[in-house]
């Protein structure tokens, strides 16, 4: 399993263990479920979104190898699209509260920016090299 | 109001669009770069890649949905 694949899983992981917590706190506070059921919904957005990403990076990667000529298109537009779906669902099939879909929307960044660092410093720690990447 | 609001949607999704291409076109062509140089750190280079382009990315989607707010009040 190359190094994005094992990434993405964690992030899934991390997004699903957030969408769960939701649903403890939904059933605990019900009194803020427009709260609850903006961020659930805005977190499985951010969830898509971010297999989009890995989809187009992992092919942007493979066009760089192969040296191909061709214009590498990393889909914005989709994504965004995507977010603003999330955010039509919330607010007019629902009635859930925009804020919080706009913070659920950002579930999958934090976990992606988070776990990054984190899996960085591990590597770091377990194999320190100097500045020009030589093993010490 | 109206007018005032559709101007305000246009100039936040503009600018956020604006730097979110400048950012993703830095990011993507010094990883291709990269990956073309030394194909052997294609799955580092593609999770930084992954990392950077998540990050910049956070930033339009936010301009988008203010967009849409500010279009709602018009």
């Amino acid at each position: 399993m190359d190094d994005l694949s094992a990434h993405l899983k964690a992030v899934t992981r991390v997004v699903f263990l957030f969408m769960s917590l939701c649903c403890i706190g939904w059933a605990l506070l019900p009194a803020y479920e427009n709260w609850w059921g903006g961020l659930m919904i805005g977190g499985a957005a951010s969830l898509i979104n971010a297999y989009h990403l890995s989809w187009k990076v992992k092919r942007a990667g493979a066009i760089a190898v192969a040296q191909i000529k061709k214009r590498v298109n990393l889909g914005f537009f989709t994504r965004a699209c995507v977010a603003l779906l999330a955010v039509v669902i919330a607010t007019k099939t629902y009635t859930f509260q925009l804020s919080a879909v706009v913070a659920g929307l950002f579930v999958a960044q934090l976990a992606t920016l988070i776990l990054g660092f984190l899996s960085r410093r591990k590597l770091m720690a377990s194999n320190p090299t100097d500045e020009r990447g030589e093993n010490n | 109001m109206g007018a005032l609001a559709l101007v305000a949607a246009a100039i936040v999704f503009g600018l956020g669009a604006l730097g979110a291409g400048i950012g993703n076109g830095l990011i993507v062509g010094r990883t291709v770069e990269g990956i073309s140089r030394q194909p052997e750190l294609r799955g580092t280079l593609q999770t930084t890649m992954f990392i950077g382009v998540a990050l910049v990315e956070a930033l339009p989607v936010i301009t988008l949905v203010l967009a849409f707010i500010f279009y709602g009040e018009a």
